[in-house]
Formats: structure tokens, sequence, C-alpha cells
């Protein structure tokens, strides 16, 4: 069984008197450590895919198995928990906390786990900000460091709890294309060095075609899958 | 997320705008300082009046009153009646009382050459009524047993008296005048201060009961409206006051079976009387005052809900990183509680000191009080745990709000 295994999932949500369908029945295979690319034009529903993935969101229907738990009927808490343990977010606007220093920021989801704690916590921290190269930024506010920076301390507070999953949206959208390549880079080096399954929505050709795999979505569906032609075609068919 | 941390987290979060969170706590600063402040000055005046009364009678003064009422309510009498001579039978045969005193009261004017003033009490009592009162002369003599037989034209006059009649002069030895009647001063009292309310107790003349009677009263009887009367000391109170009751009984002829024809009282109820008052006044007084900190609990909850609006990315980012909604709940509720804690502890500390400041003012002003100041430690407990629940109360709405956040629309909050 795949990793993460969607099948036929549904979004639709009110907006004021209109309904908008998101998601209008996808059903796709990721394995572990693919790389992989979501993409098409604004509206076609990448963003609410990725956040279904990322248990954000809720599909309205269909099945969701992510290494086999069914998350479409999971509680709040119990999406939260995956969150926390299996999965790791990077943004377009990089959404770190203004106030905190970078290092307390990429201790932020190991408060939430409760895993480590105290001075262990503040080693895992700074060894990650080694792992993304700011081991000189620890105090930082966020403020006080580039774009590129401030994405590298997103990713990682995105690894902190050791997650399979990395999902990135836009993740160089804010970015000049000198420090997106950096960024993109690492996250290259994560997913072949240490088998995190990433999944990143973009615009960017650039981008995209650095990933193994590329998903085209068009108003809820998927359109093309480039992975469909190495393997075997039912899995992930597009409806 | 543990609870330390979640009270770390709510400290920086506090931290960070300490304007705004000084103004917020202010009304729990100043409600809790009411309550401090009010509950005090009611104990410190209980305190006051509780020793006054102590001060003013001795701690082992006993009063018995005629009791003219029968168990089914009907004024008719069960007994003789309060006499005089009951005084010295309790004074000899109860073993208990040290002394016992007749009071008769009547008030007046008094004249001496051509001056007058007015007496706020003329008491008839007998030789005794110094020992009980524990009151002493200051200057000439007292009264006899032999005035008493005679009901002699004879009077022991306080301070007040003595400087109104006669200014220049020793009054011992000259006369003053009642309705018209001259009475012989034999004594002047030594001076005492006004009591808790204010009332002088220098205005004053005493004379033997009987005279009081025949020639004031014109009265041929020897009824008496009280008995005053001290017990050998503090821990024999029940004692004496057992006694008084049965000897009264007996000498007042009340079968077996009817109800006294009179009424015992010592100054313990009239101090647990005093303390009931005061007690009242203080939850009285004290709820008043919480009150304030309930509206200071709706200034909390107002800038909560402005601060989970502003703090909504925040939340959506939280969310994103596995924290459960619970978590989101403790991280704002904790704030809130914090808040109000923290603006109770300042109230507490504020209390203490206006205590303090009033009470040395109050005593500054009024040399002769003495004041005492008392911080009521259950005031104290009190309110930080109300200041506390105020907290928890109205901070859980607003972090209930933030806890039901969708996460993706708190995340594209801008």
């Amino acid at each position: 069984m795949a990793f993460i295994q969607l099948q036929n999932v549904c979004k639709t949500y009110r907006r004021g008197e209109v309904e908008v369908r998101a998601l209008a029945g996808v059903s796709l295979d990721i394995e572990r450590g693919e790389y992989l690319a979501l993409m098409g034009p604004s509206g076609s529903g990448k963003s609410t895919l990725m956040n279904s993935i990322g248990c954000i969101d809720r599909p309205t229907s269909g099945s969701y198995l992510l290494d086999g738990a069914e998350v479409v009927k999971m509680s709040l808490d119990e999406r939260a928990r995956l969150r926390n343990r299996k999965i790791g977010f990077v943004f377009q606007n990089f959404n770190l906390l203004t106030r905190i220093s970078a290092l307390e920021n990429v201790e932020l989801p190991m408060l939430y786990s409760q895993r480590l704690r105290g001075r262990r916590r503040h080693e895992r921290a700074r060894m990650l900000m080694k792992r993304v190269g700011l081991e000189e930024r620890l105090d930082h506010y966020p403020s006080q460091l580039s774009g590129g920076e401030q994405q590298r301390v997103a990713i990682a507070r995105a690894l902190a709890n050791r997650p399979s999953i990395l999902l990135a949206d836009e993740p160089t959208g804010n970015l000049d294309s000198h420090t997106s390549q950096e960024v993109m880079e690492l996250v290259a080096q994560l997913n072949r060095e240490e088998g995190i399954t990433v999944i990143l929505v973009t615009h960017d050709r650039e981008v995209a075609e650095r990933a193994r795999r590329q998903i085209n979505l068009r108003d809820g569906a998927v359109v093309s899958d480039s992975g469909c032609t190495e393997k075997e075609g039912p899995t992930c068919s597009s409806k | 997320m543990d609870v330390l941390m979640t009270i770390r987290v709510a400290l920086q979060a506090l931290a960070r705008s300490k304007m705004r969170a000084a103004l917020t706590v202010l009304g729990i600063v100043i409600g809790v300082w009411a309550v401090i402040l009010l509950v005090s000055i009611c104990q410190s005046a209980g305190n006051k009046v509780k020793s006054e009364v102590l001060s003013l009678s001795g701690t082992n003064v006993i009063y018995v009153w005629n009791n003219w009422r029968s168990r089914d309510g009907e004024r008719k009498r069960s007994g003789t009646g309060l006499i005089a001579s009951d005084a010295e039978a309790l004074a000899e045969e109860c073993p208990a009382v040290l002394a016992a005193s007749p009071i008769v009261y009547h008030s007046g004017q008094a004249v001496a050459g051509d001056l007058n003033c007015h007496i706020d009490r003329i008491l008839g009592v007998n030789t005794q009524y110094l020992t009980v009162r524990n009151w002493q002369l200051g200057r000439g003599g007292f009264f006899t047993q032999g005035d008493i037989h005679s009901a002699a034209k004879v009077c022991v006059i306080g301070q007040t008296i003595a400087d109104n009649l006669f200014p220049a002069a020793d009054p011992v030895g000259q006369s003053l005048r009642i309705k018209g009647i001259p009475f012989e001063i034999v004594g002047v009292l030594e001076t005492r201060e006004a009591n808790i309310f204010g009332e002088e107790q220098d205005s004053i003349v005493l004379m033997p009961a009987s005279t009081l009677h025949k020639r004031l009263f014109g009265w041929p009887e020897e009824w008496v409206a009280s008995l005053m009367v001290s017990a050998r000391s503090a821990d024999r109170m029940e004692d004496a006051t057992g006694e008084i009751k049965a000897l009264l009984r007996e000498r007042h002829r009340i079968v077996r079976g009817m109800a006294d024809d009179f009424e015992v009282r010592n100054t313990s109820e009239f101090v647990s009387a005093f303390s009931t008052i005061t007690t009242v006044m203080t939850i009285l007084l004290g709820s008043i005052a919480g009150v304030s900190l309930i509206v200071g609990g709706i200034g909390i909850m107002n800038i909560m809900l402005v601060s989970v609006t502003e703090r909504t990315r925040e939340i959506g980012i939280r969310m994103a990183v596995g924290a459960r909604p619970r978590d989101i709940l403790r991280q704002f509720l904790v704030e809130a509680i914090m808040l109000s804690t923290l603006g109770g502890l300042l109230g507490v500390a504020l209390g203490i000191a206006f205590t303090f400041g009033l009470t040395y003012a109050i005593n500054s002003i009024y040399t002769f009080t003495k004041w005492p100041v008392i911080i009521s430690v259950n005031s104290i407990v009190i309110s930080l745990l109300f200041a506390g629940s105020v907290g928890l109360f109205f901070g859980f709405y607003p972090a209930r709000k933030a806890s039901k956040m969708d996460p993706i629309e708190a995340l594209r909050y801008e």
C-alpha cells in the first residue's frame, strides 16, 4: 500500500452564497521518499490538495490514508498530532512567529510534541539550524533575517520532529532566483539524504522540474501525472 | 505543551505589550486594592470597637436587666423585679462575684451658683460601683453605706461637671442643685476618655440609688433598672452568671418552670454582637469592592478578544506545527489568568500600602484613637483567588474563540 493514498477526494466549501468545489475527486498514490510537484493555475485546487495532505484541511468526502490511517475520519486532536509528528510545513510567506528568535521558532513544534525537553530540545534546534546553515543566526528575530534565511529557518522548524513528509507551498514565491536555488537545493538534499517525502506546490516551472514527479491540476482534478507513466496506471486515475 | 512552558509563553506575550497589559489589569488592581483596603479598615474598626467595649467596662462585667415579658409575650410580672438590695446580696453570696451595684438612670440640669450645665447621666448606684467599673476617684471620697441608708443628699461628680460648675474652685465640699434640690459633693471622679461612640464619660453624677429614688423621683420603692456586676476574673464569668441567675430566681421567688424576670448579659456577648456587625459590614463592603473586580474582568475579556484577533496568524502557525485546539485554549486562558493574577498581586501590594497609610493618617489626625493596622490574610487570599477566577471566567470566551479557529483561515489572515 502506498504511503499516501488519496481516493476520490472531494472538497467543497461555501464562500458566501456560492459553493466552491475545490477538489472534484482526486485519486493519487504517493510513495515514501517521492519528490513531487503540484502545479496548476490558481484556483485549480493545488493548495487545497496540499492542505488536505497536510491534515490542516479535511476533505468533504473520499478517503485519505496516511501510512495506513484514515485521516478523513480523524478528530481535530488526532490531525494536530499528525501535523506535529509526521508533517513539516514550509510556506510562501515563511510564517515564522515574529516575536520570538529563530531558534525558538525551530523549537516550536517540539514544544507541542513534548518528546524532547529543556536542553535536549535546544540542542536539537541548534543542530537543525546548523543543518540549514544558520548556526550564526540563532538569536536573530525573523525581521533581522533575509528572506532566504527566514525560509531556511522555516525548513529547520518543519524538520523539528523528524517528519516523513515535507509540504512546501510556493516556497520560493517570495525569494529571488539565487536564494531560490539555495532553498531548493536544501529541499532536494533533504529528500535525497534523509528520504523525506517532499510535496511542493509551485508556479515556477524551473522549481517544478527539480521534482521527480509532476502533477497538474485543473478545476480540482488531476489532468496530468508524470509519475503515472512510470507506474502501473489505475491507482492514479483522475476524474 | 506543558504548563510551565505555557506560563512562559504567556509571560513573553504579556511582556511584549507591557503598557497594554498594565492598562488591562488596572480594573483588577483597583478592585483588589479596594477589597483589601475596605476589609482591613472594617476589621480594624471592629477590633477598635471591641477593645473599646472591653476597656469601657472591663472584661468581666455582667449586666442584669429586668425582663417583664413572660413566655407568651404578654407584659406581666412573673417575679418581683430587680431591687437595689439584689446587688448587695449578689456581692455577698455569690463566690464568683467581686462586686455589684444597682443602676438607676436619670439625666438633667445641674446648677451651682450662677453656673449651670447639662448632665448626661445621673446614676443611682451603691458603694461598689467604682469597683465594678474599675474607676478611681480623682479627689475627695465616696458616699458611704450610711448615706445609702439615710438617702443622704450627697453626690460624686465627673470631671466635666466639675470643670463647668466650679471652674476655679475645688468642688469637694461644695454643693450643686438638681431640680432645685441641693446635693453635697463628696468627691470628683478621675477623668476618662470618650468611648468609641464619642460619648463623653465625664458628664456624670453618681449618688446613692436610694437618694435618687426618694429625693429626685419621690418613689418609696427601691426598684432599679439594672444591676452591674463584676466577676472575680474573666475565667469565672460563666460561674458568676450561673450564680447570679440562681440567686436572683430564689430572691424573686420564681417557681420552677417559670421564666426569669431578668436577663443576664455579659461583655463578651456585646463583643460578639459587635463582631457580627463588623463581619456583616466587611462582607458588604468587600462585595461592593468585588463588583469592580468583575468590571476589571470585562476589561480583560475585551483586550483578550482584541489580542486573539491580532494574533490570528500566530494561532494558525501554532496549529500548523501541531498545536491542538486545547493547547491554544490553554495558552490564551493562562494569559488571561496571569493578567488578572498579576493585577491582583499589584492590588494586594497597593491595598496593604494604603491601609498602612490611611491608618497612619487617622492616627495622626485623631491622636487619641490609636487605630490598629489589621491586614486581613483572608481578604488577600480570597481576593487573589477571586481575581484569578475572574481571569479564568472572562478569559474563557476569547480563548475558546481562538481555539475554534480554522488553521487555513488563520494562516491566510493578514
